[in-house]
């Protein structure tokens, strides 16, 4: 392995596991954007944001064993942490009081490189278009439990329905989702 | 709170958006851990979740920068911490995990065998100062004790390689010897920094620099392995917030060529 941005995430997970400061790094580089970017997306703070990124990555450097291959992607498991870090502040925080958005301008300079950002957005697009294209009900309880941070006996409350049909909603959806991803090539989905 | 397999299976899809809570959570989560049908659906899900919230940013510098300096605030101490700069708590020196088993390739120089030996001194009683601060003086004058037996010994390994970081003015203000893809810092004279700041070192690999580490604000007692990655074709010097960079955001300020 000459260099680290050679690495597979996989790689670069066993060797934060010797502590390795590098690897976290480039692991930061390659993720911290998702990580912080799904955070802010549900908080609506960057400053909370950042505690959860904080989080997520000092989480993986300290446990790395967490992280188990072939059970997912490093970042679907880092967005998880993200995702579930955040939802528990949402709803500690009782929440959308602190949702002023304090969008400071960063200047990143660990630039992601151009292939992986194209892969991102291409993925981002196929993500949404599978979204868009769930049939209104399911979309609606999907977004209002995991881009607000509600629980899903949350969510049929705000819809007025009941649980199980949410339940269902949530599971037929994501269940279409991962079709649709599968179809046009998004691996891991 | 006992659920069947049915419920659970109506209750993955929610778990896997973090929307399920108390009591059901707990009992779902006992059922998947049960489960390889459920365990596999929920990675399955998961996975669409996590498709779901990548919605990518740039990463920030700015962040980073504050990650890394909490990265030893909880150290496991099952896990075997790199050998550290001993004048910065945070500073580490390992781009390129160092490998423990190298005395066997040395033996047959016994100097440097007593390098390699000094150098797990220093990187034991690393630990150390991080285990009992309150011993911090007296473990400090050991390790001092230690990195100069451990450069002495370097300079008289056959084979070494001295390289020489000059500053703007072609004054060489950084001395390193490298031994075997380990790299000790023979002398000094960058001026101390505030305690925002820091040296780093970079390693020029394929035209690029890649982090060697920490140097801390001041530094004194520096040791970094690149053993069993590229050789860098230069070494270079900046400074940077406490806590070091991704990648370098100033000037360098000392750089030196590495030739066999």
């Amino acid at each position: 392995m000459d260099q680290l941005e050679e690495a597979s995430d996989a790689q670069l997970v066993t060797l934060i596991g010797r502590y390795h400061e590098g690897a976290l790094a480039e692991v930061y580089r390659r993720h911290g954007g998702a990580v912080y970017g799904l955070a802010r997306k549900i908080l609506q703070n960057s400053h909370e944001a950042d505690d959860v990124t904080q989080d997520v990555f000092l989480r993986l450097w300290n446990h790395p064993d967490r992280f188990d291959p072939p059970r997912g992607t490093l970042r679907s498991f880092l967005l998880n942490d993200s995702h579930g870090r955040a939802v528990d502040l949402v709803r500690s925080l009782n929440s959308r009081r602190a949702r002023e958005v304090r969008d400071a301008n960063r200047s990143p300079v660990a630039a992601y490189d151009l292939q992986h950002q194209v892969w991102d957005l291409a993925v981002a697009d196929e993500v949404t278009r599978a979204l868009t294209s769930l049939p209104s009900e399911e979309r609606q309880a999907i977004e209002l439990a995991y881009f607000q941070g509600h629980s899903y006996v949350k969510v049929a409350e705000i819809l007025g329905q009941p649980e199980g049909t949410i339940k269902s909603r949530i599971r037929n959806g994501m269940r279409r989702m991962r079709s649709s991803l599968v179809a046009v090539g998004v691996q891991g989905a | 709170m006992m659920m069947t397999h049915e419920e659970a299976q109506e209750l993955l899809g929610a778990y896997a958006l973090n929307a399920v809570d108390g009591e059901e959570r707990t009992a779902l989560e006992h059922h998947v851990h049960q489960c390889v049908r459920c365990a596999s659906e929920l990675d399955v899900l998961r996975e669409v979740a996590g498709a779901m919230g990548n919605v990518g940013e740039p990463a920030s510098q700015e962040l980073w920068q504050r990650i890394s300096t909490h990265l030893y605030d909880d150290v496991d101490e099952a896990r075997v911490p790199p050998i550290r700069a001993l004048d910065s708590p945070r500073a580490s020196l390992s781009p390129f995990a160092p490998r423990r088993d190298v005395a066997s390739r040395r033996a047959r120089y016994g100097v440097a065998v007593m390098a390699v030996a000094a150098a797990v001194l220093v990187g034991v009683l690393s630990v150390n100062l991080v285990r009992a601060e309150n011993h911090v003086s007296q473990l400090t004058s050991a390790l001092n004790l230690a990195s100069h037996n451990v450069v002495d010994a370097a300079l008289e390994t056959p084979g070494h390689v001295n390289v020489t970081l000059n500053d703007a003015h072609s004054v060489g203000v950084v001395k390193f010897v490298l031994v075997n893809g380990h790299g000790y810092l023979v002398s000094s004279q960058m001026s101390a920094l505030s305690a925002a700041q820091t040296y780093q070192l970079w390693g020029i690999i394929n035209g690029r620099p890649i982090s060697i580490g920490l140097m801390g604000a001041s530094p004194s007692t520096v040791y970094f392995s690149v053993e069993g990655s590229k050789r860098p074709t230069e070494l270079a010097v900046t400074i940077e917030p406490a806590g070091g960079s991704v990648a370098p955001t100033s000037p360098i300020v000392a750089s030196g060529s590495v030739s066999a």
